[in-house]
């Protein structure tokens, strides 16, 4: 069963890192027969982020006869979905990372949705008695839409006051940001890559911040950081497997079988990103093994 | 697909039934970093933000 693989390996965006875990995943399942007897095969495209590269992929996938595509992350993603839909390929991914792909009816994305992570951590804070929350957004029409139709209204419903404070994405005053939200009883950003959220925490802690600091789903922060790291928060779709203890007992057999299937094919040491591409390549295969799926497609339909 | 188990994740349903989102699921756990650098969860199960209301 042939899956195409769709990440960006370069630009501005690149996690090259997240095809070692797809790659793992698939060695994990044909060791252990595959899904319905049949092996897979994992059919790479490495991108750049630009939408051209994204469209060629998407013709090589139908070429390929590929089942389905999987998303690691790659930001001209839109580009590639007028090809795969005509060729009824669905793209399944786990984080919704490019506006046409958030309600895209031929795109299934196994993580949280984008918009829930924000009303989530205003519940999380509502939930321990915080009364003020001001994250730190990039300036863009979007952000702004989200801040008055969701997290404003969220806010309201969970008796908190809330404010987005926006950034230019291209040229941050991060110290000016974090004097901007001094007063916040929790600040940070709930959507950043990992060198903003080294930015964010750098500053709102040489700031002096006292508040509590949400840092997105940015796992790589003791090593960008050091100690600044401790006590940052952050949010995430699934169990870690730093916490195996925390996760519920079958999710703690899943963690083991990830580490397992990463040893085994010679990681010792943790892949930063790899657990979430393992892990829509398991998931993928539950629905595979559940779903009927035509298995060959002739190239070009 | 309903109520499907997904690896290390929480129950999900791929049916864009959620405002028409693309995504499965609404649920967000909450870690913090520890000294030596882990993560603990901070919350005993995912918060759900489809069931707020």
């Amino acid at each position: 069963m042939k899956i195409g693989y769709l990440n960006n390996a370069s630009g501005a965006f690149a996690v090259p890192e997240l095809q070692i875990g797809a790659e793992v995943a698939v060695a994990h399942l044909n060791r252990n027969g595959g899904v319905r007897n049949r092996p897979f095969e994992l059919v790479t495209c490495p991108t750049d982020g630009a939408p051209e590269q994204s469209h060629q992929c998407a013709e090589k996938f139908v070429c390929e006869k590929v089942a389905v595509v999987v998303q690691g992350v790659d930001t001209g993603a839109d580009a590639a979905m007028p090809v795969l839909s005509a060729a009824a390929i669905p793209l399944v991914g786990h984080v919704q990372f490019t506006p046409g792909l958030m309600n895209h009816k031929n795109a299934f994305f196994f993580g949280a949705a984008a918009v829930a992570y924000g009303t989530a951590a205003l519940k999380y804070y509502a939930d321990q008695e915080v009364k003020t929350v001001a994250w730190l957004l990039p300036e863009s029409p979007a952000t702004h839409a989200f801040t008055d139709t969701v997290l404003v209204p969220a806010a309201k419903r969970f008796g908190l006051s809330y404010r987005s404070v926006y950034y230019p994405a291209g040229s941050p005053d991060w110290a000016g940001l974090a004097r901007a939200v001094k007063t916040a009883e929790a600040s940070g950003s709930i959507a950043a890559t990992e060198e903003q959220c080294t930015h964010i925490v750098r500053a709102l802690r040489e700031a002096g911040y006292a508040g509590r600091i949400l840092a997105a789903s940015c796992t790589g922060l003791p090593e960008s950081v050091g100690n600044q790291s401790i006590g940052v928060e952050l949010s995430s779709d699934f169990w870690h497997p730093t916490d195996p203890l925390s996760a519920p007992p079958a999710n703690q057999a899943e963690i083991e079988e990830y580490r397992t299937a990463m040893k085994a094919a010679g990681h010792d040491e943790p892949v930063a990103g790899a657990v979430m591409s393992f892990a829509d390549i398991m998931t993928l295969a539950r629905v595979l093994s559940t779903s009927d799926v035509r298995l060959n497609r002739p190239c070009g339909q | 697909m309903k109520n499907l188990d997904s690896f290390l994740g929480p129950q999900i349903t791929c049916d864009h039934a959620w405002f028409g989102n693309s995504a499965c699921s609404t649920a967000v756990l909450f870690y913090r970093f520890q000294p030596n650098g882990a993560l603990k969860a901070q919350v005993p199960d995912f918060i759900e933000v489809a069931k707020l209301g």
